[in-house]
């Protein structure tokens, strides 16, 4: 509903128990796949970045732990919803350090089952669209002449104009022309939203 | 001694017998008449086949002859070769006579009055006429007058020495010996005097001739023959009948006695005739007599070894450890042992006519009617268990075995009840405690499995709830959608049976029953324990391979017992595999043959170290650091319980194999029960 293009994806081993929370999460509008074990769902990838995965901590085979290490370790951001038949403390501390969004206990309420669902995907969202954001900037930046970087790092570093032609041996003017033109590639209006760019992409903050 | 010189022997003293009593019957030969009353060498002859086999009876043959010979050398009357042929004939018959004896005599020849009737007819009637037929057809061919009459003397002459003197030699020949062995002197000259006083009496009765000529002299032997037959028996009756016919022919030869004839042949008739009367009577007196005495002599035998018996019998009745008595029907007792009334609580001996009820108030309600049923339906009561106080000690309450026997008279009417009672509190004790600690080890073994049991549980369930949810969601959003939600209810269905189905394996694992022997499915039991575990099975890993026998007879035994044995050595066979790289895997083979139906539970761990193997089920005796060791050890005593046996080995290639068999046709054992005790800790 809130989320069109996010998949909410379940694993577990057992048939029923697996039916019965695609179907509340089909119901309560999300789309829904699932999947008997944690090689079922790798095999079903490449999948969209986009959603959650609902996960069982005991499965015969891989264990619901060693898939998160898996995922963890490609890089894939995609927010775990951990549920387990009984709390088992250390399993849970391990679960949220390695990055679980939440942990919960079957039989699970509906409330819980939805908020989780509803604010992993948020989350997912809100990282995507961070992600997508700082990959325009990058997009941007590369646009940037060598001379263009170099003015852009000493700019955000709060240089004024005479000290940046002082460092770099040019003249004052050539530097307002490149200031203008890093500006115009960067797509920003003012200052501020320069340094949050550099910020984003991380720059400045190594000496140039 | 060698068989040539026993067999010489035996020739020199038949010829030389044979010889001396023809002689004596010379002298025993009415003058002009030159025949004598009783001819007794036809008897030895007859007494020595008698005692010899039949292979050997060739010996006596030229005895008789060189005998026969000898004896009538030089004899006025009866020319030597008359003689020799006269042996033939004798030998002959005498021969048939014995061989018809020994084959045909119904006991030991002279035994019973039918032996003895067949020794008088063969011996007394077809053996003197074989014997005496050819000299008279002999003399009847010669034209002599007197055939007839002569051949009558010859016949009774012949009969009587053999009728009187054969049981006469050969009784004193076979067991001479051993009477005088076995008697007391006393007897010894009771006989003497009985023979003394005969001679005596006979002297006087026929040979002197004071009283010689009264008729009533003839009855003077008669009480001292009557005394023989009567202590002695048949050889000493024959002996003193021997004795009275020679003092009474001595007698009548010379002139002396009753019978005096008109002429020698007279007198010779008249004394045969009553020599022939008075013997047959008191030989028959005799061997009745000896028979009788015989029998009493079995019974009193037989008394003493039934009493012995009885002693033997009445001193384990009052010495069994267990509860003896005997209840008419009225349901007095006749008989208690001590160990009954140690029970009761009162004497042995007041117990005796009182009703059960007036012994035993506080069992009274309980045990009338077993006692009842016992009688009246005349069926045994067998093991039942009684559970109450008696005055020994009222305050405690106590267990016990009663069994009721019906005792039948010998026309099938039941008399009372045998009853035996075996107390077995203690028993009943230590069984209890068995079954609790059985039941607090199968505890702990489920214990060990609770993460998984909560997990298979908790998965329906949680179906279940989700399914609910939805189902609500649904119907809020849609409120038509009504197959949607049917579907969502079966499935719901299918996982409250399935949880409930978690639920009853569980709790009949869960219940402390007592022990109940039922016909069990081995294939099912192993399902069921296979169903148990399989959670943790899943969880650890452990993959299952099952292998069950088809045609699975019924055997009897307790499930839950069973599947305690099984699940005990599922859990063993997973702990040893545990933190195993390569497969894990439980092998469940269920076999059979005729005998046993058998189950083997092979594992693919590292084994048990061969030093340890001859331990692993004795108590207390672990492979697992947390357990207590007390599994295997119960594990073997339940298939112990089930007249089967358990045991292990390391499998090439694989880990240990458990193998446990348990026999078709297991009966309910309550000694197996009972005899916990004894395998206890």
């Amino acid at each position: 509903m809130t989320h069109p293009d996010s998949i909410v994806h379940v694993v577990d081993d057992d048939e029923s128990f697996r039916t019965a929370i695609m179907r509340l999460l089909h119901t309560a509008g999300y789309q829904v796949r699932g999947y008997a074990t944690c090689g079922e769902f790798l095999l079903a990838q490449p999948v969209s970045d986009c959603g959650c995965l609902v996960l069982d901590i005991r499965m015969p085979g891989p264990s619901g732990l060693e898939l998160q290490e898996a995922l963890n370790r490609q890089g894939n951001t995609l927010p775990i919803i951990f549920l387990t038949g009984y709390g088992d403390i250390p399993m849970t501390v391990n679960a949220m350090k390695a990055g679980a969004v939440d942990f919960l206990t079957k039989p699970v309420q509906r409330e819980e089952l939805l908020t989780a669902v509803e604010n992993a995907l948020t989350e997912n969202i809100k990282s995507q669209s961070l992600l997508d954001n700082v990959h325009t900037l990058q997009t941007r930046y590369q646009l940037l002449t060598a001379r263009e970087r170099s003015v852009f790092a000493l700019v955000v570093q709060g240089r004024l104009n005479k000290q940046i032609a002082i460092e770099l041996g040019i003249a004052e003017r050539t530097v307002k022309a490149h200031r203008s033109q890093v500006m115009s590639k960067m797509q920003v209006e003012c200052l501020a939203e320069l340094v949050r760019a550099a910020d984003q992409l991380q720059i400045g903050s190594e000496p140039a | 001694m060698s068989t040539f010189r026993r067999y010489a022997l035996l020739f020199v003293i038949f010829a030389v017998a044979f010889f001396l009593l023809q002689r004596l019957m010379f002298v025993l030969r009415f003058p002009p008449f030159q025949r004598t009353t009783v001819w007794t060498p036809g008897a030895l002859t007859f007494a020595a086949l008698l005692l010899t086999e039949p292979r050997r009876w060739w010996i006596f043959y030229p005895a008789l002859c060189l005998g026969a010979f000898a004896a009538y050398y030089g004899d006025p009357a009866i020319p030597q070769w008359q003689a020799l042929v006269a042996a033939q004939f004798h030998f002959l018959a005498v021969a048939g006579g014995a061989w018809a004896i020994r084959r045909f005599s119904p006991h030991r020849y002279f035994g019973t009055p039918a032996a003895l009737l067949v020794f008088i007819l063969v011996a007394g009637l077809v053996v003197p006429t074989a014997t005496t037929l050819p000299i008279d057809l002999a003399r009847w061919l010669k034209g002599a007058d007197d055939v007839v009459s002569v051949a009558l003397r010859s016949l009774l002459c012949v009969a009587l020495g053999i009728i009187i003197a054969t049981p006469a030699i050969t009784l004193t020949l076979e067991h001479g010996a051993e009477w005088l062995r076995k008697s007391t002197r006393a007897r010894i000259a009771e006989l003497l005097a009985i023979e003394i006083l005969l001679l005596a009496v006979g002297h006087f009765a026929f040979g002197s001739s004071s009283g010689g000529m009264l008729p009533a002299m003839l009855y003077a032997p008669v009480p001292l023959l009557l005394w023989a037959a009567l202590r002695f028996g048949l050889a000493a009756v024959c002996w003193a009948l021997l004795a009275l016919a020679y003092q009474s022919t001595w007698g009548a030869i010379h002139g002396n006695g009753t019978f005096i004839g008109s002429n020698p042949a007279d007198s010779v008739l008249h004394l045969q005739l009553y020599l022939l009367l008075s013997s047959l009577p008191l030989m028959f007196l005799a061997v009745v007599i000896e028979q009788r005495s015989r029998a009493f002599a079995e019974l009193a035998q037989q008394e003493k070894r039934v009493s012995s018996q009885y002693a033997q019998l009445l001193t384990i009745y009052r010495t069994a450890p267990v509860g003896l008595a005997f209840v008419d029907h009225q349901l007095r007792f006749v008989s208690v042992n001590d160990r009954l009334a140690e029970m009761n609580g009162i004497s042995a001996a007041a117990h005796l006519g009182q009703t059960v009820r007036q012994v035993l108030p506080g069992l009274a309600d309980k045990a009338e009617p077993e006692y009842r049923r016992a009688i009246e339906t005349g069926e045994p009561i067998i093991a039942a268990e009684v559970h109450g106080v008696t005055p020994a000690n009222p305050d405690v309450e106590r267990d016990w075995l009663v069994s009721h026997y019906p005792v039948r008279d010998a026309d099938g009417a039941v008399l009372g009840v045998s009853t035996i009672v075996e107390e077995i509190t203690e028993r009943k004790r230590a069984d209890k405690l068995w079954q609790e600690l059985i039941h607090a080890s199968r505890l702990a073994l489920l214990g060990e499995f609770t993460a998984s049991i909560a997990h298979e549980i908790n998965q329906p369930l949680g179906a279940i709830l989700s399914n609910a949810d939805a189902a609500e969601m649904m119907l809020d959003a849609e409120p038509q959608s009504v197959d949607d939600v049917r579907q969502i209810l079966a499935d719901i269905r299918r996982d409250i049976l399935r949880a409930s189905e978690v639920i009853r394996r569980l709790r009949q694992l869960l219940r402390k029953d007592e022990v109940d022997f039922q016909p069990v499915d081995l294939n099912e039991v192993v399902r069921e324990a296979v169903a148990l575990v399989g959670a943790e099975a899943r969880r650890r890993g452990v993959r299952f391979r099952l292998e069950l026998a088809d045609h699975l007879p019924q055997l009897r035994g307790d499930k839950i017992h069973l599947q305690q044995v099984l699940i005990n050595l599922f859990a063993n066979g997973m702990e040893a595999m545990d933190g195993m790289t390569a497969e894990q895997q439980l092998y469940v083979q269920v076999l059979r043959d005729q005998h046993e139906v058998m189950v083997c539970v092979t594992d693919t761990g590292p084994g048990i170290p061969t030093d340890q193997m001859a331990r692993v089920f004795d108590h207390f005796y672990s492979t697992r650091p947390e357990g207590m060791g007390m599994g295997l050890a119960i594990t073997r005593t339940l298939i112990e319980r089930h007249g089967g046996r358990i045991t292990v080995e390391n499998t090439a290639g694989a880990g240990a194999t458990f193998r446990f068999s348990l026999p078709i046709q297991t009966r309910p054992n309550p000694e197996a029960l009972l005899s916990l005790r004894e395998t206890a800790i």
